[in-house]
């Protein structure tokens, strides 16, 4: 039987689109991130309403996730599926649409974000049109693939595409799960889920995202361009299916481990930190996957910087990926969560991991896409070192700055008093370690710079056919002959036990399964969605979950008002609303929090970092006058501070012109408005304003304030945590202190 | 590892192949180790923490910590200051210059930045709420008035501050702020100072 060969060119436009796409938003997003070090401990730079830390901290997380790293992931997509499949892009229409239907998001989310809209929830907070135009975009994408797969000249599909199929799959699945939400104006919307439960669905989210958009494509990118840059085999076959499907299984288990002693109920937590020790051992398959590839390859990781990138890129992985399980153990994370130990863990992944996988990526492929070689070499090798030294920098000053912030706050007086019981001191501390970290992340950024100076003169190097594709031929796929079910090629003389279970699976099993795409796809949804429903259902399902609490209400219109500047300023990217049931908690800041005090709370606001101390017990403990002069200039109430300053709320109009919208948005994500409620709103919101006012003029603070801002937003604070009667502790051992 | 010899699968994706080396044993020992570890864990978490309550692990914590405490504080009684020692400090500038930091600090968001009141009574003129001899204020401060918003400072402030910053209210008697709080509460009359200062 003669095979019939098919003749067509691979599409490198594409990938060219999306490749320089990634180094544009590579640069522009580490550029927010250096802004965002600086604005967070130097008040003075946060000059305008639009530029504070609150503003540019989430436009920075989306850019270099979802901006960055996102083009990195489907730029590689098209590039590596094309050639594995030997296949050509199913639709250039909608892989023009998908282009920039995507960069589009990105500008009009970066702009959204600065202006202050936003669904206040980390990582997912563009707004609800830009979620829909997510889904759209993200299901084009979504079409080619299916199609290319369709098509695919190879009967199997290689490991890089399980975990691009996975990717696809679980980022959709969480990203409208996560985001689903009751509009209330053309960009506004209210989260649908209350309080812990919308804890649980951001963490699982916001877990997730590491997983599916920071971590297994990547992992899939490693399984195409670390063997063709080292020319070395892949270690193990049998590895690859042991660690992607245990990955895939394990992984969205983890994302209560951000919640632990909060509100959420402790089974949940429980089952996120053993789900993040088990996921300990299949991220280092990943690891010793790759490293064990470059077995006899190590000379050429002297002279070669995409090796360089890879190896240390690989190695950061497995370091994060310890790093993380350790966090989650719930002794370890009452330490370091709310510091910024977790932000070093972090940018241990993006920076160590995320970034130099893309950075070997692009010197690898830019001089392959435009058929020339790579500029200078010893350029990207002072990148690889300059970037190295920034990413330890700013790796050991978080670590400095979060376990010393950690002990901090924890640390008694043996007579029983908090060592630090002003939260300034604490905060002092750490100013020299922002310092280290800037010039870490200045020093990264540079790196960055490099690489785009190389690939400027890569590409102005380029003959002038560059984009003209050569012709490939390959057999056409006969379905009958492929479709038979595989068989170990070679005698198996390994003849222990484990081996031999090993290679059934992988050999009979996976084998046939990797020509079977639906029934793969079929499997991974599967395995996505036992750990998603075990810890959701319940959550939602049963009531003891969140106990509920007779004496708490929903927030007056004025103190909603004050919620939305709350949402709008960015304050939970520095303050968390969550006392856990620690003594030095209780001690410091009051009652621990309960879950009951939040089913009203459409986004939830825990928060996940304290570069402010926690909000939740702030109700009642200053005077509202005190409110307006920490706002407009917190350093007059609290030496040292390095919070943004708010004048302008002290200034701007309050608008309660959607408080009925906003109302009505609410009372259908669950918070029981009353009609006469949302009728009488806007005189309820006059009312309360004109009292706080002139409660403030009282305490001989600005008259006139009932039509600014401020009055809202005090009215906010002043409500927190003031739902039920605590009392600040009394004891009788430091009474005895006293002198009766 | 005897069974991690190299050998070639036939497998081949855009030329990049793959050997057929097994799993690491220390690797899969590791997961192993993990899923042993958790089942234990859940069996033991099950059997400890009846209600699956974090409140009952922080009052466990607050027994054994208050019974510490309470050891440390009959083993180091705080001397209760004199009136004498109080009334010392109101004239003794290097007392004064710290307690007016500290004061500026902590006490002024609610009683004024020269104590004049606030949403907390006037501290300068000559009523007091809560009796006012200097070893009636410092009492206050230690214990607070919890009902009326004042947090009990024993727990933040160390005892030497606390008495510092009675010595700076004494200080301030009669000072005449400008838009002092009326007064509230009982007259008594300021201890003279010494020196026959007032």
């Amino acid at each position: 039987m003669t095979t019939q060969m098919d003749t067509f060119r691979y599409d490198d436009h594409t990938p060219r689109m999306f490749f320089l796409a990634t180094v544009f938003w590579a640069v522009a997003g580490m550029t927010l991130g250096v802004l965002a070090a600086a604005l967070m401990f130097l008040p003075v730079l946060n000059a305008f309403p639009w530029l504070t830390f609150g503003r540019i901290r989430p436009i920075h997380t989306n850019a270099v996730i979802f901006a960055f790293c996102g083009n990195l992931i489907f730029a590689t997509v098209y590039h590596s599926m094309q050639r594995l499949l030997k296949v050509r892009t199913w639709s250039m229409g909608l892989a023009r649409f998908h282009f920039w239907g995507w960069q589009a998001i990105i500008i009009a989310g970066a702009f959204s974000l600065l202006f202050g809209y936003t669904e206040a929830k980390e990582y997912a907070e563009l707004v609800w049109p830009l979620d829909i135009a997510i889904v759209v975009v993200w299901l084009a994408f979504g079409a080619n693939m299916a199609a290319m797969l369709k098509q695919r000249r190879e009967a199997h599909i290689y490991a890089a595409i399980w975990f691009y199929i996975a990717s696809w799959l679980a980022i959709a699945i969480l990203h409208i799960g996560n985001s689903l939400s009751v509009p209330y104006s053309l960009l506004g919307s209210y989260s649908l889920y209350p309080g812990a439960k919308d804890a649980l669905m951001q963490w699982w989210y916001g877990h997730n995202a590491v997983a599916f958009v920071l971590t297994t494509p990547f992992l899939g990118m490693m399984y195409y361009y670390l063997p063709k840059a080292a020319n070395r085999p892949i270690y193990s076959y049998r590895l690859s299916i042991l660690h992607f499907w245990s990955l895939v299984f394990i992984y969205i288990w983890a994302g209560p481990h951000h919640l632990h002693y909060t509100a959420l109920p402790a089974w949940a937590a429980t089952l996120g930190m053993l789900f993040s020790l088990m996921l300990w051992a299949p991220s280092w398959g990943g690891m010793v996957n790759g490293l064990f590839t470059l077995r006899g390859a190590w000379d050429k990781v002297r002279d070669d910087p995409v090796l360089k990138f890879f190896v240390v890129g690989v190695t950061y992985y497995g370091m994060a990926t310890f790093e993380g399980p350790m966090m989650a153990i719930k002794s370890v994370n009452a330490l370091s969560h709310y510091t910024d130990w977790t932000i070093g863990h972090v940018h241990a992944g993006t920076l160590g991991w995320n970034a130099f996988i893309a950075f070997a990526i692009l010197y690898w492929v830019i001089p392959r896409l435009w058929k020339t070689t790579l500029w200078s070499p010893k350029l990207a090798t002072w990148h690889f070192w300059v970037g190295t030294i920034g990413l330890l920098m700013y790796q050991i000053s978080m670590w400095v700055a979060g376990i010393t912030q950690g002990l901090m706050w924890r640390a008694f007086e043996p007579d029983g008093r908090l060592m630090y019981p002003d939260f300034i001191e604490t905060v002092v501390q750490l100013v020299p370690m922002y310092w280290v970290r800037l010039g870490g992340g200045t020093l990264f950024l540079g790196g960055a710079v490099m690489l785009v100076v190389n690939v400027w003169k890569t590409i102005r190097s380029a003959p002038a056919d560059y984009a003209v594709e050569p012709e490939i031929q390959v057999p056409r796929l006969v379905y009958d002959e492929e479709m038979a079910p595989g068989a170990v090629t070679a005698a198996n003389t390994y003849d222990h036990l484990f081996y031999r279970v090993q290679g059934a699976l992988s050999h009979g099993i996976h084998r046939a399964l990797e020509r079977r795409v639906v029934l793969l796809t079929v499997l991974a949804v599967l395995a996505l969605s036992v750990g998603s429903l075990v810890e959701i259902v319940p959550m939602f399902a049963v009531e003891a979950n969140v106990k509920p609490i007779a004496s708490v209400q929903p927030l007056t219109p004025l103190e909603l008002l004050g919620r939305d500047i709350y949402l709008r300023e960015g304050c939970y990217l520095c303050h968390s609303q969550m006392v856990r049931p620690f003594r030095a908690e209780t001690e410091r800041y009051g009652e621990y929090s309960k879950a009951g005090e939040f089913v009203y709370d459409h986004p939830f606001q825990w928060g996940s970092k304290r570069t402010g101390p926690d909000l939740h017990r702030l109700g009642g403990k200053f005077p509202d006058q005190w409110h307006v002069r920490h706002m407009q200039d917190p350093t007059s109430t609290t030496a040292g501070s390095i919070m943004v300053p708010f004048p302008h709320i002290l200034k701007d109009d309050l608008d309660a012109s959607e408080i009925e919208a906003k109302m009505g948005a609410l009372r259908i994500a669950g918070v029981p408005y009353t009609d006469a409620d949302i009728e009488q709103a806007a005189g309820n919101v006059t009312r309360q304003a004109g009292a706080i006012a002139a409660n403030i003029t009282l305490q001989q603070g600005p008259k006139n304030l009932q039509d600014k801002e401020i009055v809202a937003l005090i009215a906010y604070l002043q409500r927190l945590g003031t739902d039920i009667q605590w009392r600040p502790p009394v004891d009788d051992a430091l009474s005895a202190t006293g002198t009766k | 590892m005897a069974d991690t010899k190299d050998r070639m699968l036939d497998h081949d994706a855009d030329g990049i192949r793959e050997y057929d080396n097994a799993a690491p044993g220390w690797l899969m020992w590791m997961l192993y180790g993990a899923m042993i570890f958790s089942v234990v864990y859940v069996a033991w978490y099950a059997l400890s923490f009846g209600d699956d309550d974090y409140g009952v692990e922080l009052s466990g914590d607050q027994v054994v910590e208050k019974a510490k405490v309470q050891k440390y504080m009959a083993d180091h009684p705080i001397p209760t200051p004199s009136a004498e020692a109080l009334l010392a400090g109101a004239v003794d500038p290097a007392v004064l210059e710290g307690a007016a930091a500290r004061f500026a600090k902590t006490c002024s968001p609610c009683h004024g930045q020269n104590a004049q009141g606030l949403i907390g009574p006037n501290l300068t003129d000559d009523r007091w709420l809560w009796g006012g001899k200097t070893t009636d204020i410092f009492s206050t401060i230690v214990k607070g008035v919890p009902a009326k918003g004042m947090p009990p400072w024993g727990r933040a402030l160390k005892p030497d501050e606390i008495a510092s910053l009675v010595s700076y209210i004494r200080s301030l008697q009669g000072s005449n702020p400008a838009g002092a709080k009326p007064p509230e509460g009982n007259p008594a009359v300021p201890e003279p100072l010494p020196g026959g200062k007032m």
